[in-house]
């Protein structure tokens, strides 16, 4: 109990030393007297020869030495009663604190979360995405836009890429049904070359990864994400060696990868060996895999893609039966995966910070006026405090009491908003933003917000300590510090105009965005993803009877109206694209190619411009048909009706083509197939699957019209 | 320019005349503060804001020690001729009986501030001789 002895012992100092002070007032004023003063001239005579009473005793307790926390202890007990005794101006300024720091904590959470937290991955530097590229003609305007790779460039760039390291293919548009123990689980899978998880240098935390020699064997293995042997499996170890049914065929697990593991995105859950027959490998097809590599130590990205573009142009030299020679139609690109993944977000984003950097900003102008403006309402008192023998520190500290409890409220519910905003935000993110996952409250902003906040809460409270200096005493009025405040608000009205104006822009853009019409109604449309196991039904014609039989039990289901399968729904964030060509037309342009059964249209309510719809009675027996949307009528036919011409698909460098032609029976309307902001190609369907290279019927989506009475 | 009529107390040695005055006897805060004034011919001018942290500082040290006690003037009025330790631990009643008494704090050197003094003293001599040796005009 040591300190309430001191305690004791310095209420008694403290008495002593008052009484001493009284006592040698005392004797000077006795002094005085015995001089022939007045009682009332000998005291004033005396303190006057004492001095400031107040700094006297102060010194004194200074020399006891602890004084330091209790003074400190004072001004925060006289900061608080302070702050108690204007609710209103300090819950305005909390909150201004509380809202600065939150939002832009929020924003830059995200911002980190997608575009500046590297991978999950070692030395993630060195990682890159390569992908071809091909010029689009887009009204007189030349741009290079990047597509997926195909095994043919894949097994060239392997080969012939001395800069990188290794380089790794994934189909990721894999769908399994897992069955077996438990529900029927469809799990969005990746088939994967041997060396992805060496490329992303990952090893599994059970098990193995399988060789080259699975892979080319096509062996039935698989690794399991770490989410889906926790969520399925119950995290237990001896999986690894177990068989499960996918697609009804039994694959023995092999391996458990480590949560880090999340590629390509996220939502991949299971990996299994790409498996390659002679067929899928190439040249100017089968463009529907991700090409991942991993850079020498020392390489530069630029080295790999001067050697990127030199192959390319070997590759069109090498196979002038494939592709068109001299011209600049298919490149090559090459940069860092994070980069790619985030490529089409990442304007926005910018633009974001940008806007939450001004907020930031404008919040702490608004403090700091606050602040000034309060100060200079404090100076005749803060004059008053000085004249009683406060020194210019004591001030200081007493005006950092007061600041320190704002700021720290302020980043205390800086923190609450923060995390409250993500936790709104994130679901409200574009579900196909690349890692999403990876988004959390990122500790360095908000100690970046935080602390720029409190600089300005503690410079702009110390403006009026400038009041006790010698000349702003002795001369000036005591109204004071009226210049900054006039600096600040101007700069501030700046800034706001800054911030109105785009966010103007920013509304009008979103306005334009909300009034974009994707081309077809999600109202009542309620869809789901399945995936036919070729090991059930192993020729076409089954396939074929098996979604008859599924739409027509969707459309006997009651409320149903129309019912329609396609390959890909629009805005699922799947891309399937090739080029076309008409017949009799030097026109080859870049579509969406989706296979679609006759119900499909209907179900999304994609109207009818020209022609008829696809029919039950096309078959296998009938003349190929195809429907073109509006957007390729225009651009390819004008004002010429297009129905009863041919279109093929022409894949992509002048490739010998044998392709069958397809008659286009109708003319549909434009779709949004990758997003509303972005609306890059126009779209073909086509009443016969696809010749799929690996036998892979790819996830079947079924659309179904529910009338809602 | 004239000479100034009042000097500032060099930089450490308020201590030194601090000891030195206590050296003829006990002194209140005060006294001492008047002592250094008239033995320096008015020169040297203590402030007290200055002289009883000082006064504090050295009884920290040790140099000197402190008790309450009752004033000359005091004395001879009431005839207490003893300075009288206030003993009660409560520092309210203390101090009214203090006041009752017309007592002040007194400062009294003690043994190791005695051997301080001399320390200081002879730092201070050579200071001295250093100093006018240095200013002394050059033949």
């Amino acid at each position: 109990m040591g300190w309430i002895r001191d305690w004791r012992l310095r209420a008694q100092q403290e008495a002593d030393l008052k009484e001493e002070i009284r006592t040698n007032l005392a004797i000077g004023k006795a002094e005085q007297m015995a001089g022939g003063k007045t009682p009332a001239e000998a005291d004033r005579a005396a303190r006057l020869e004492f001095g400031n009473l107040t700094s006297t005793e102060e010194a004194v307790r200074e020399v006891w030495g602890w004084t330091r926390l209790e003074t400190i202890l004072q001004d925060m007990r006289f900061g608080a009663r302070k702050l108690r005794k204007t609710p209103v101006w300090s819950a305005i300024v909390i909150l201004t604190l509380a809202l600065g720091v939150g939002m832009s904590t929020a924003i830059f959470s995200v911002v980190h979360g997608v575009l500046l937290q590297p991978l999950p991955y070692p030395e993630p530097d060195r990682l890159m995405a390569i992908s071809p590229t091909a010029t689009q003609k887009n009204k007189d305007q030349k741009s290079k836009e990047w597509f997926n790779p195909n095994p043919a460039l894949w097994t060239y760039w392997r080969e012939h890429l001395t800069r990188v390291e290794d380089i790794a293919l994934t189909r990721p548009v894999v769908n399994f049904n897992l069955t077996g123990d438990g529900e029927p689980e469809r799990l969005q899978a990746a088939r994967i070359t041997f060396n992805v998880p060496e490329v992303l240098r990952m090893r599994p935390i059970f098990g193995r990864t399988f060789s080259e020699d699975e892979q080319r064997a096509d062996a039935k293995v698989a690794l399991l994400s770490h989410a889906l042997w926790n969520r399925r499996f119950g995290g237990d170890p001896a999986i690894v060696g177990r068989k499960i049914q996918l697609n009804g065929e039994p694959f023995e697990v092999i391996g458990v990868m480590p949560p880090d593991f999340r590629y390509p995105t996220a939502s991949f859950e299971i990996w299994a060996p790409l498996y390659l027959p002679p067929s899928a490998i190439g040249h100017g097809y089968n463009f529907g895999y991700l090409c991942v590599g991993r850079l020498k130590p020392g390489a530069t990205v630029e080295q790999a893609q001067g050697e990127l573009s030199a192959a390319m142009r070997q590759i069109a030299l090498e196979h002038p039966s494939a592709y068109k020679q001299g011209q600049d139609w298919m490149g090559g690109l090459i940069e860092p995966l994070a980069q790619n993944q985030a490529s089409k977000i990442r304007p926005t984003l910018y633009l974001l910070t940008a806007a939450v950097a001004c907020l930031l900003l404008i919040g702490c102008m608004n403090l700091a006026v606050l602040l000034i403006a309060r100060a200079s309402g404090r100076a005749r008192e803060i004059v008053v405090r000085v004249a009683l023998g406060a020194s210019a520190q004591r001030i200081r500290h007493q005006l950092l009491a007061e600041a320190v409890p704002l700021g720290l409220g302020g980043a205390a519910l800086g923190v609450a908003v923060a995390w409250w905003m993500l936790s709104i935000l994130k679901p409200l993110l574009p579900a196909d933003m690349p890692r999403v996952e990876s988004i959390s409250l990122n500790p360095t902003a908000f100690a970046f917000a935080t602390i720029v906040s409190m600089a300005v809460v503690i410079l702009a409270s110390l403006v009026p300590a400038r009041l006790t200096t010698a000349p702003a005493l002795g001369s000036r009025s005591v109204t004071g510090s009226s210049g900054v405040r006039d600096w600040l608000v101007a700069a501030q009205v700046a800034l706001a105009l800054i911030l109105l104006f785009a966010g103007v822009l920013f509304a009008r853009s979103f306005a334009a965005l909300l009034d974009v019409s994707p081309g077809f109604s999600s109202q009542g449309v309620l869809t789901m993803h399945l995936a036919v196991s070729r090991a059930k039904f192993p020729k076409d014609e089954q396939i074929s009877a098996y979604y008859s039989r599924l739409i027509e039990a969707a459309k006997a289901a009651p409320g149903v109206l129309e019912a329609g399968i396609v390959n890909r729904l629009p805005l699922s964030g799947i891309m399937q694209t090739g080029g076309v060509e008409f017949e009799g037309l030097d026109n080859a342009i870049l579509v969406d190619w989706r296979t679609a059964t006759p119900g499909y249209h209907a179900a999304l309510g994609i109207p009818l411009k020209l022609g008829r719809w696809f029919s039950d009675s096309d078959g296998a027996d009938t003349p190929v048909v195809g429907l073109i949307d509006e957007a390729v009528a225009k651009r390819v036919f004008g004002d010429r009706n297009p129905v009863g011409t041919r279109f093929r698909w022409q894949g992509p460098p002048g490739q010998v083509n044998d392709d069958p032609w397809t008659e286009i029976v109708g003319v549909v309307g434009h779709v949004h197939n990758d997003s509303l902001e972005s609306d890059p190609r126009p779209q073909v369907y086509c009443l016969r699957a696809m010749p799929l290279v690996d036998g892979q019927i790819a996830a079947a989506v079924g659309a179904v019209d529910i009338g809602l009475a | 320019m004239p000479p100034p009529d009042k000097i500032e107390v060099l930089q450490g040695t308020l201590d030194l005349l601090i000891l030195r005055t206590l050296q003829w006897g006990p002194q209140h805060g005060h006294g001492i503060g008047q002592a250094i004034r008239s033995k320096s011919g008015e020169l040297l001018l203590i402030e007290h804001g200055s002289l009883y942290p000082a006064l504090h500082r050295l009884q920290r040290e040790g140099w000197i020690e402190s008790e309450w006690g009752v004033t000359q003037n005091n004395r001879k009025r009431t005839g207490i001729g003893i300075a009288i330790r206030q003993r009660t631990r409560n520092p309210r009643r203390r101090s009214r009986c203090s006041r009752f008494l017309k007592g002040a704090k007194f400062y009294r050197l003690t043994e190791t501030g005695k051997s301080q003094l001399a320390v200081e003293e002879s730092k201070w001599k050579l200071f001295v001789k250093a100093m006018s040796r240095t200013m002394r005009p050059q033949e």
